[in-house]
């Protein structure tokens, strides 16, 4: 299967969705630590920051779930060779769950760079799987995640030879809230341009909350 | 051979039964005509060869109880009273059920019969009939008669089974009738099978005894009953326990997140950017920590509370629809009706 076919089957899977399933929607906000490193044939950049972000998802149970998630914050450099920057990004993902503890997921982000000499866009097509099990008596999920993005567009950079995010983490759940701890990374491998390759990464040590908005009780 | 010479055989075959039946029913015919008409003499004859063991027909017992009637009070008119209570006797001691209607019959007719019962004595049941009585609202019919006052035991009997049942217990004279509500000693509806109605009965006349028994079939008629759902087995229940395995695979949940979140750190980390961080290290770190508080709540607290309240809500549901099932075959059970159906005897 194409990744665009998928995309086609994950975008269109909450119209087959049960129609009798109440609608659950989500609210999530995280903080995270961030790490960005790059190098472009210069030596090892670093810069870190604060993200802030926020997801609303509406689930469609049992088996489906859209989201929309904002993130920004600024990464101060860490070397001498690198420069301060702002990222924010916008996303849009769809989940469809063919098991218990799997979930599918696409989707689709928009995100930039703002450095005071240029500003850099990112838009990337995700493909991948998440996997959540759930353990001490159903209060946590460990959550395991791998994405491809096979598609990434960068303003002045060509479509990289390796785009990958992955993520591995627990969350807890209180009833209608629930809390998780997520290590996440993502990795761009950019083909060589003048002799010169291109790495890039960007990992993150995320604090999430999240609580459920409606319906107000159920699972 | 012709069809008229098979005709004929046929009309041969045909004409000893119907002759049979004819003969006796004839000759009481005639009898009774004649005695209408007053021609005793005529018609005493007539009745006396139906009862004589030469009469070569056939005589049910109705018959010869008619006979032995006619004769009695054919011979009360001619005036001879003695006779004509030995004839009266004798249809009473087959047919205790025998009376004369006091408006057919003259007084000197009507007290030679009187006579003829105070000096004979019968108990007899008059026979079931085949049917269905509901209990609620009906009642089972039996009718008993003696000849003259007499003390009587009327029990009913379940074959096999032991069970009596005191329909009557008193003096009685005459025919008499018994209701029965069809419920046994115990109050509960008479279970199916043979039953026997004994009669006793010591006459208050004379220093003798007689019996009469009647046999029938009873029979529940009653909708069919629902099945109560069968009890909850160890495979339709959800383990209330965790196994020891389950807490061990708290540990390895924890583990696995700690592995996924240094690997992640570890191989999928660009070697060329001097690793990825320490955000890997803490998230395993708390994973594992998860994992081994998992395992000792598990451990100390092996229930797992949703199944527990799962399988209660199962139990209570089958409960429910075995409650439910009761309740309507109660109102079926409370409907039964009950069927009788006459029999020859104890046995089939």
């Amino acid at each position: 299967m194409t990744p665009g076919r998928l995309t086609a089957l994950l975008l269109a899977a909450p119209c087959v969705a049960q129609g009798g399933a109440a609608q659950v929607l989500t609210a999530a906000a995280s903080v995270s630590s961030a790490e960005h490193r790059v190098d472009a044939g210069y030596g090892v950049e670093r810069s870190s920051g604060l993200l802030g972000a926020g997801r609303v998802t509406l689930g469609l149970p049992p088996r489906v779930e859209l989201d929309v998630t904002a993130a920004a914050g600024t990464l101060e450099r860490d070397s001498t060779n690198a420069e301060e920057r702002h990222l924010a990004e916008v996303g849009f993902g769809a989940r469809y769950r063919p098991l218990a503890w799997l979930w599918l997921e696409t989707g689709v982000a928009a995100r930039t760079y703002s450095a005071p000499v240029a500003v850099q866009r990112w838009t990337s097509l995700r493909l991948g799987a998440e996997a959540r099990v759930p353990f001490f008596g159903g209060r946590a999920e460990g959550v395991g995640r791998l994405l491809f993005l096979p598609l990434v567009a960068v303003t002045g950079l060509e479509q990289p030879d390796l785009a990958i995010s992955a993520a591995a983490g627990v969350e807890y759940r209180f009833g209608p809230v629930g809390a998780g701890l997520f290590y996440s990374l993502e990795r761009y491998d950019f083909p060589a341009q003048d002799g010169v390759t291109r790495f890039e990464q960007l990992s993150a040590l995320t604090l999430r909350a999240s609580a459920r908005l409606l319906p107000l009780s159920g699972r | 051979m012709t069809r008229a010479r098979w005709l004929l055989a046929l009309a041969a075959a045909c004409a000893g039964p119907l002759a049979a039946q004819g003969g006796t029913a004839d000759q009481l015919a005639r009898a009774r005509a004649l005695y209408e008409e007053l021609q005793i003499e005529r018609a005493l004859p007539l009745l006396r060869e139906v009862v004589s063991p030469q009469w070569p027909f056939e005589v049910t017992v109705a018959q010869r109880v008619e006979a032995y009637t006619y004769l009695g009070a054919a011979l009360a008119l001619a005036r001879r009273t003695d006779s004509a209570v030995v004839y009266f006797r004798a249809a009473l001691e087959r047919d205790p059920f025998v009376q004369l209607d006091p408006e057919r019959f003259t007084p000197a007719q009507l007290q030679a019969f009187a006579r003829a019962r105070r000096e004979t004595f019968a108990v007899g049941t008059r026979p079931i009939r085949s049917g269905r009585v509901d209990p609620r609202t009906d009642r089972v019919r039996f009718i008993f008669v003696t000849t003259h006052a007499a003390a009587v035991r009327a029990e009913l009997r379940a074959a096999g089974a032991g069970t009596r049942l005191v329909l009557f217990e008193a003096d009685a004279d005459g025919v008499r009738e018994l209701a029965w509500d069809g419920l046994g000693p115990d109050g509960r509806l008479a279970p199916p099978g043979r039953y026997e109605l004994h009669v006793d009965a010591a006459s208050r006349l004379r220093n003798v005894q007689d019996s009469a028994h009647l046999y029938f079939d009873l029979r529940h008629d009653v909708r069919p009953l629902e099945d109560t759902l069968p009890g909850l087995g160890a495979a339709d229940l959800l383990p209330e326990r965790a196994s020891a395995s389950a807490a061990a695979g708290e540990i390895a949940a924890g583990l696995g997140v700690a592995g996924g979140a240094l690997a992640i750190s570890g191989l999928l980390a660009n070697s060329a950017l001097d690793g990825a961080g320490t955000g890997a290290a803490v998230v395993a770190g708390v994973a594992t920590v998860t994992g081994l508080v998992a395992y000792i709540a598990r451990r100390r607290h092996p229930e797992i509370p949703e199944n527990v309240a799962a399988n209660d809500r199962r139990r209570d549901e089958r409960r429910a629809a075995n409650d439910s099932i009761r309740a309507r075959n109660a109102a079926r059970l409370a409907q039964t009706a009950l069927v009788l159906t006459p029999a020859a005897g104890v046995g089939p």
